[in-house]
């Protein structure tokens, strides 16, 4: 069964009387267990298209499901697991405690098969760090530990805002590896938003090229690499060509050239 | 070595710079520099030893008018910032007639209560309340919405109730602003109470004041100043307390606000 389908979804948003279309009648499928990435320029809907599905956000129209349901019924159910940016962790709570938040917020509600927040944090490489505060953690670690707490209810599908975006380069290809062997042991169905081409060819078996203004899907394209995943990897030429594909999809003509007008 | 002892002079620095200026004003009260209705630190502190039983039959009562003021202010903030907090359109009107309360000089509200509700202690601690409100009822306010957009989003994907948001995110991110508010009110409080008193009271640190400046007094005069400040001072000093056992790593002026 699919994992992901968006058909024919829309959002605009009202800003000071003016209808901003955001997101335009934009479909896609990621199949259940796959790695999908969206990408684009600022103002593509990427974030908004990933609120939709967790169900932050409502589609304008269109239609979206999660392994057939409807994203009320998933999140309603915690079956969504998402990744801010920001790593958005309380800051009264320490690493242990704030994996254990979602587990406390569904209470004796939810009867499924966890792991325990103390595993989860060792499966992230947090292990020794279980009481420390999120202040006293580095960037990577705080992102760590949030990915930690998106996995805490085995949610249906992962869904990453740029989690490493506000990181070094060194520190994002590493916090990448650890999330392609965490996701390889859960196989939760993942989307990930990034504007790092290199991130979405290396960690999707399915990117979706977006462009912006309104926000609309311009090209889909698939990754062919093997898994697991290596960093040697990005010097084969599977990889350097799918670089070269999105690259053409997002700049279409003017790729390669500049324009000195 | 060397920069321990400059660090601890560094703490000592404020506590140095009290005591020079209270020896340099003794000196010139000595020697006759200043005028007569200035008295020096060593007159005070006679005047505090010899009537030390009046000043505390005194203060007891101020002591009760102003915590229990400060209690039931900030009970009156939390109910107000908990039902802005669920209807965000209440928060410009609550604001403002706040605001506009906290305008009215507490010198002119004083009175204007007394008569209205009569010579009680329940009209002292009601005025003190009123003095001591605003600045909890806009912290409380504030830091009831003061959680990121991320976190907020964050119990969207949990499906959290609403309970659980107010309990889990939006009272814990609160708590440095709850403390702030009282900081700036235990103090206010103090001074509520003796404004009170003034306007009518048997016994209290007022009335002490007054009955000290219409008996030219100024030995006790002086000395009711004193014991006003330490009594507004500890009031800060406990909260700042309760805030460093409750809240260890995240006071308000750490976090820049």
């Amino acid at each position: 069964m699919a994992g992901i389908v968006l058909t024919g979804a829309s959002k605009s948003f009202d800003l000071d009387g003016r209808t901003v279309r955001a997101v335009d009648d934009v479909s896609l499928t990621l199949e259940d267990g796959e790695f999908g990435a969206l990408i684009g320029p600022s103002g593509c809907g990427k974030s908004t298209i990933l609120r939709m599905v967790a169900d932050i956000l409502k589609p304008t129209s269109g239609a979206i499901t999660i392994h057939g349901a409807p994203p009320e019924k998933v999140r309603r159910d915690h079956g969504i697991g998402f990744v801010f940016q920001d790593p958005s962790l309380l800051p009264w709570r320490t690493a242990l405690e704030n994996v254990r938040l979602p587990l406390e917020v569904v209470g004796a509600r939810g009867e499924r098969a966890r792991s325990t927040p103390r595993e989860l944090l060792e499966l992230v490489g947090l292990a020794g760090f279980e009481h420390a505060k999120p202040s006293q953690l580095s960037g990577g670690m705080q992102q760590r530990c949030a990915i930690a707490r998106a996995l805490a209810l085995k949610p249906k599908v992962l869904l990453l805002d740029e989690p490493f975006g506000a990181l070094d380069e060194i520190t994002r290809h590493r916090l990448n590896l650890e999330l392609l062997r965490v996701w390889s042991q859960t196989r939760t169905t993942a989307l990930l938003v990034t504007h790092s081409i290199q991130e979405a060819v290396f960690m999707s078996d399915k990117i979706f090229v977006l462009a912006a203004r309104p926000g609309r899907l311009t090209d889909v394209v698939e990754v062919k690499l093997e898994r697991p995943r290596r960093m040697a990897q990005m010097a084969e030429p599977t990889f350097v060509e799918a670089v070269a594909t999105v690259r053409a999809s997002l700049f279409g003509d003017q790729a390669g050239s500049v324009d000195y007008g | 070595m060397a920069r321990r002892i400059v660090a601890s002079l560094r703490a000592a620095l404020p506590f140095l710079v009290v005591i020079g200026l209270s020896l340099l004003l003794e000196a010139a009260v000595r020697a006759g520099l200043t005028p007569r209705t200035i008295v020096g630190p060593s007159r005070i502190f006679e005047v505090l030893a010899a009537d030390r039983r009046n000043i505390w039959f005194n203060v007891e009562p101020t002591l009760f008018t102003a915590s229990t003021g400060l209690l039931i202010a900030a009970i009156l903030a939390f109910l107000l910032g908990f039902l802005v907090y669920g209807l965000r359109g209440l928060e410009a009107p609550v604001l403002t007639v706040a605001a506009v309360l906290t305008s009215v000089p507490m010198i002119a509200l004083a009175p204007a209560l007394t008569t209205l509700l009569g010579l009680s202690m329940a009209t002292r601690v009601a005025i003190t309340a009123v003095i001591c409100a605003f600045p909890m009822i806009v912290a409380t306010v504030q830091g009831l919405g003061a959680s990121s957009s991320g976190s907020r989003e964050l119990f969207t994907v949990l499906a959290a109730s609403p309970w659980q948001r107010f309990r889990l995110l939006a009272l814990p991110s609160a708590l440095p602003y709850l403390f702030l508010g009282a900081k700036i009110a235990a103090p206010l409080a103090v001074l509520g109470a003796m404004i009170a008193e003034w306007t009518g009271a048997e016994q209290g640190l007022g009335v002490y004041m007054i009955n000290a400046m219409f008996s030219l007094n100024v030995g006790q005069l002086w000395a009711s100043v004193f014991v006003a400040c330490a009594v507004s001072m500890a009031a800060y000093g406990l909260i700042a307390l309760a805030e460093t056992l409750a809240v260890p790593d995240r006071s308000a002026e750490r976090n820049g606000l």
